[in-house]
């Protein structure tokens, strides 16, 4: 059996040595998101960041994503006590703050009754929006929507 | 009320829209949310969340061949709709740019050479060379000289196939998933105390506590989903409140009625002062006592599970032991009246007030509670002793096995439970709780197998820590890791595990989707298919079983973990993997392959494959790549042979339901009896085993079928100190885990343009005094050294993380900043599992 394979791979890497010559003779490197710097060693240092401002809002991607939220929130605060996400976003004072105000779908239950006030479930805002850093992504991504 | 799905998707969009003014939404998007059927050639199915154990369902779009979207699945027990940001971003974790499409083999002068560079290689190509490479370490050291390292993000039939592969067919027992990494206390924990794995309760226990307890567990963060019920439970049911441990203050203190931070290892002292306090206010349940627990202690001084040579597994007297004793109960309240009020607060820095608040809470008969962990607790050198100890109080009190009383263990991967540990793909296990040390054992599995008598090795294989240090001292010389990211997950990467692969004698195999720190490190990378791109089935934390149909197909020459798995059995004859020896026992098998033994033995290939065979309840098809490929129904010939260790082997209560069943519902918890799923195990009128097993059981009570006489371990174990403590060297604790943002190593939530953003750089979180005693601000430039290594980063002193003096956090989802170089590989003896949040270093400015 080895006798076999083996004959039969040479032929099959002969083969493709004639169609595709680059294939075998140049290799591009292999880099992880270290880039060319390898594990043994230490890293760039990053740069400080700082949230995204973005006037008008940041462009969704895709049908029903969560809104990124397109300025700092260093000052926000969520607590038992407190939600000052709220303070510009509830649909009391969005208006006066001209603050894009939670969609219908937070104001239902889990049992889907309709309620006055943001559902408690989602009570907290940051854990499906979340600020932007200036920063370029790692890696390219492919997705189309 | 109920909507369909479509109906619920274009409702939602419509929201969406309307709400979203000043957000620049396409005219696509707004006419499809109108109604208009421009983008009715979207096809949606449901399909589990590929991130943690919580197990939320999402519904997939898919359009020409690619994933299009995603969004909360409503029709979800789990998560009614809603999604975490990652859970949000699912639609792009397949589309990084740096995709893998073809195996890539480290060459020089166009042979394999462990110091060449990558080249691409056909499959025939590198499984052949793969093979002859184990081929030799097993003519050389026998089958411990090869190893696979899993996962508990494999599918459930990827598992098993992995597990029959190397138990059955290559005849060792070194195969371990990551899951070693994060879940192993907690299955050590239940083994112990109640003989069979996972929780008794389920998450409906997040609607019916009346307090709910964090023994180190961030859910605000690491189970958003469940955080968001636990958090509607706390602010609309009258009374409810929230308790919080953990040695650093995080974002789930944000709920917390009474947050606790406890010095490192001290909750060992906490949870013995609550039983304390629980015996001395007489409070325990006698009846619940005498009728359904064992008190037992357990051996102590038990080490570190270090290396046998270092100084503090010479010195401990019982390195390793898991021994169990007998103990009566006035022994057992002597032992922990040491656990004072007074006591605990000195040692653990917590406000004695608080501490009393939280013993209370579990005294009170009326109150219903609901302890909840994940990697405090198990990530921990006594990470199975802790475990026991939370079982302990709620034993002590009768809180358990019903609506809002449930110690639960929270998972930190979408099939830790279903496929880590129930398919048993640990180094001692077997599938359905089965373990390979147990003759008994390994007869059901030999006979399920259709295997020769005496094929399975009884020898327990190296566990994952144990595996690096085999490989880094030459005693094995092969490894292939499937679906995790073990060079950045795993400890103590410079002193263990980068030797380890870098050996001259090794062989190491990583197969992923993406150009990982594992991948680029191995000598063979393997493409492969993820996620939607196979049909797969995960289970999740409350025993959740849930399925997915192939969505699109992978890149390049990608295969799913599975394919990869039965082809390279093929390059092995049974003479080769078993011997003439065993052979002779069943001459019908001379000169097969592993895969016709192992595959094509008549039940995993029983269920005929065409063109449609798999369907949706609309009628539409779906493609299945490896059954498409081996001419059967690969995933549901292994389901169907694996479900027959629920049911044939001497462990009752893991039923499943047929394959079938799966596809049309949105999971189910085992144990499945009757197309019925279980909420709460081993009570009457819950669980029907209980009945079964113990007919004169009374109503509504509780019977703990998965010991012999139907009894619980109530097992008493002390504080030990932590394997290592801040000196004057090493100033600070160091630990870490994970973000909100980021999932584990980031291998896909880096490649989400979105995500990186949201969280773009591991940093290393401090407390401003001891920030300030350095000279340093935040945001400086620091390089933070163990005695193992060091990294660079920026500190952070007012972020999400605010920790107490002495104290640092650093997540390990970044590439870049590769935090396991500082940790030490230390253990819980017992599990196995990594402590990989204490070790000590110091952060000078950089």
């Amino acid at each position: 059996m080895n006798i076999n394979t083996s004959v039969k791979t040479l032929l099959f890497s002969l083969g493709l040595l004639t169609i595709q010559p680059n294939l075998v003779l140049a290799a591009d490197p292999v880099y992880s998101l270290r880039g060319d710097i390898g594990v043994d060693e230490l890293s760039e240092m990053i740069p400080n960041r700082r949230a995204m401002a973005v006037d008008g809002g940041i462009s969704v991607t895709f049908e029903n994503q969560p809104p990124l939220i397109p300025h700092s929130i260093d000052k926000t605060r969520i607590t038992l006590h407190e939600n000052s996400c709220l303070s510009c976003h509830s649909k009391k004072n969005a208006k006066e703050t001209n603050a894009v105000r939670p969609p219908k779908s937070h104001y239902y239950t889990r049992k889907d009754s309709k309620l006055k006030k943001i559902s408690t479930g989602r009570y907290f805002c940051t854990q499906c929006h979340v600020t932007q850093a200036y920063t370029k992504p790692l890696i390219g991504n492919d997705f189309k929507n | 009320m109920k909507q369909s799905r479509r109906d619920f998707i274009k409702s939602q969009a419509v929201l969406a829209a309307a709400t979203s003014a000043g957000l620049s939404l396409s005219a696509t998007q707004l006419a499809n949310a109108k109604g208009d059927d421009v983008k009715e050639d979207i096809k949606w199915d449901k399909i589990p969340c590929r991130f943690c154990g919580t197990g939320c369902s999402v519904l997939a779009g898919t359009r020409d061949g690619r994933i299009v979207a995603t969004q909360g699945d409503p029709d979800s027990d789990v998560n009614k709709g809603l999604n975490c940001i990652k859970g949000y971003f699912l639609s792009k974790i397949m589309y990084g740019k740096d995709r893998l499409t073809s195996p890539l083999l480290r060459k020089k002068e166009g042979k394999y050479h462990k110091e060449g560079d990558f080249e691409e290689v056909s499959w025939d190509e590198a499984f052949d060379v793969m093979a002859e490479k184990w081929k030799t370490a097993i003519k050389d050291k026998g089958p411990s000289g090869v190893g696979m390292f899993g996962s508990g993000q494999w599918t459930i039939w990827e598992g098993y196939a992995a597990s029959k592969l190397m138990k059955a067919g290559l005849r060792t027992n070194n195969l371990d998933p990551n899951a070693r990494h994060c879940m192993a206390s907690a299955v050590g924990g239940f083994m112990r105390a109640f003989g069979i794995d996972e929780p008794m309760g389920s998450y409906d226990d997040l609607e019916h506590a009346d307090a709910f307890v964090l023994w180190g567990a961030n859910m605000a963060e690491m189970h958003p989903i469940l955080w968001s019920r636990l958090v509607d439970t706390r602010l609309t049911r009258e009374g409810a409140e929230v308790h919080v441990l953990s040695t650093y203050t995080h974002r789930s203190f944000e709920l917390a009625d009474n947050g606790m931070i406890f010095e490192p290892q001290t909750d060992l002292i906490i949870a013995n002062y609550i039983a304390h306090y629980i015996i001395q206010n007489k409070a325990y349940d006698k009846q619940f006592l005498a009728d359904h627990v064992n008190i037992k202690k357990t051996a102590t001084d038990i080490g570190y599970g270090l290396r046998p040579e270092h100084p503090l597994e010479k010195k401990a007297k019982n390195s390793g032991k898991g021994k169990l004793s007998n103990m009566s109960f006035d022994e057992y309240a002597k032992a922990v009246s040491k656990y004072t009020l007074e006591y605990a607060a000195e040692k653990s820095k917590v406000p004695a007030d608080q501490l009393e608040r939280l013993a209370k809470i579990y005294a009170d008969p009326k109150k219903k509670v609901m302890s909840l962990w994940t990697m405090g607790m198990n990530q921990h050198t006594r990470g199975v002793w802790m475990n026991g100890l939370v079982y302990n109080i709620h034993l002590l009190m009768g809180k358990i096995a019903e609506p809002g009383n449930s110690p639960f263990s929270l998972t930190g991967q979408p099939s830790a439970c279903g496929t880590a540990r129930e398919v048993g793909t640990f180094a001692h296990r077997l599938p359905a709780d089965l373990v390979v040390k147990k003759a008994s054992h390994r007869k059901v599995a030999e006979k399920i197998w259709k295997l020769p008598e005496g094929t399975i090795n009884p020898k327990v294989g190296y566990h994952a820590v144990l595996m690096q240090r085999m490989l880094k001292d030459t005693k094995m010389n092969c490894y292939w890791q499937m679906c995790n990211n073990n060079m950045q997950a795993g400890p103590n990467v410079n002193e263990e595990m980068l030797p380890a692969w870098k050996n001259p004698a090794n062989f190491i195999t990583v197969s992923d989707p993406y150009p990982t720190l594992s991948a680029i490190t191995a000598d063979l990378i393997l493409p492969t298919s993820m996620w939607a791109e196979k049909e797969g089935a995960f289970g999740n934390a409350e025993r959740r079983t849930q399925f997915w149909r192939q969505q699109v197909g992978a890149p390049g020459k990608s295969q799913s973990d599975l394919w990869q798995i039965m082809e390279f059995a093929k390059r092995f004859t049974v003479e080769e993997a078993w011997g003439e020896e065993l052979v002779a026992k069943m001459p019908e098998v001379k000169g097969k392959t592993l895969y016709d033994v192992l595959f094509k033995n008549g039940q995993v290939n029983q269920f005929p494959y065409k063109e449609g065979t798999v369907q949706d309840e609309e009628k539409r098809v779906y493609e299945n790549d490896e059954s498409k490929h081996f001419g059967y129904y690969v995933q549901k010939g292994l389901f169907e042979e694996y479900r027959r260790f629920q049911t044939e082997g001497p462990k009752p209560g893991h039923d499943q339901a047929p394959f079938d069943t799966y596809h049309k519902v949105r999971g189910l918890r085992w144990p499945v009896v009757d197309g019925k799923e279980t909420l709460w195990r081993y009570r009457e009128g819950y669980d029907p085993f209980v009945k079964k097993l113990n007919p004169n059981v009374k109503k509504g009570d509780v019977y703990f079928y998965g010991k012999k006489d139907g009894k619980a371990n109530l097992i008493f174990a002390p504080y030990e100190p932590p394997h290592e403590t801040p000196n004057e060297e090493y100033d600070l604790w160091l630990s870490t885990g994970r973000l909100l943002e980021h999932w584990h190593t980031g291998t896909m939530t880096n490649r989400v343009p979105e995500l990186h953003r949201a969280a773009p750089d591991a940093l290393v979180y401090m407390n401003p005094n001891d920030a300030k005693k350095r000279g340093l601000r935040n945001g400086a430039k620091v390089k933070i050294i163990s005695p193992r290594g060091e990294i660079t980063t920026r500190i952070n002193v007012r972020g999400r993380n605010k920790m107490p003096e002495g104290m640092v956090f650093v997540p390990f989802f970044d590439a870049r900043r590769i935090v396991n170089k500082l940790i030490i590989d230390a253990t819980d003896p017992l599990s196995k599992e990594t402590d990989y949040k204490k070790c000590v270093v110091k952060i000078i400015k950089a």
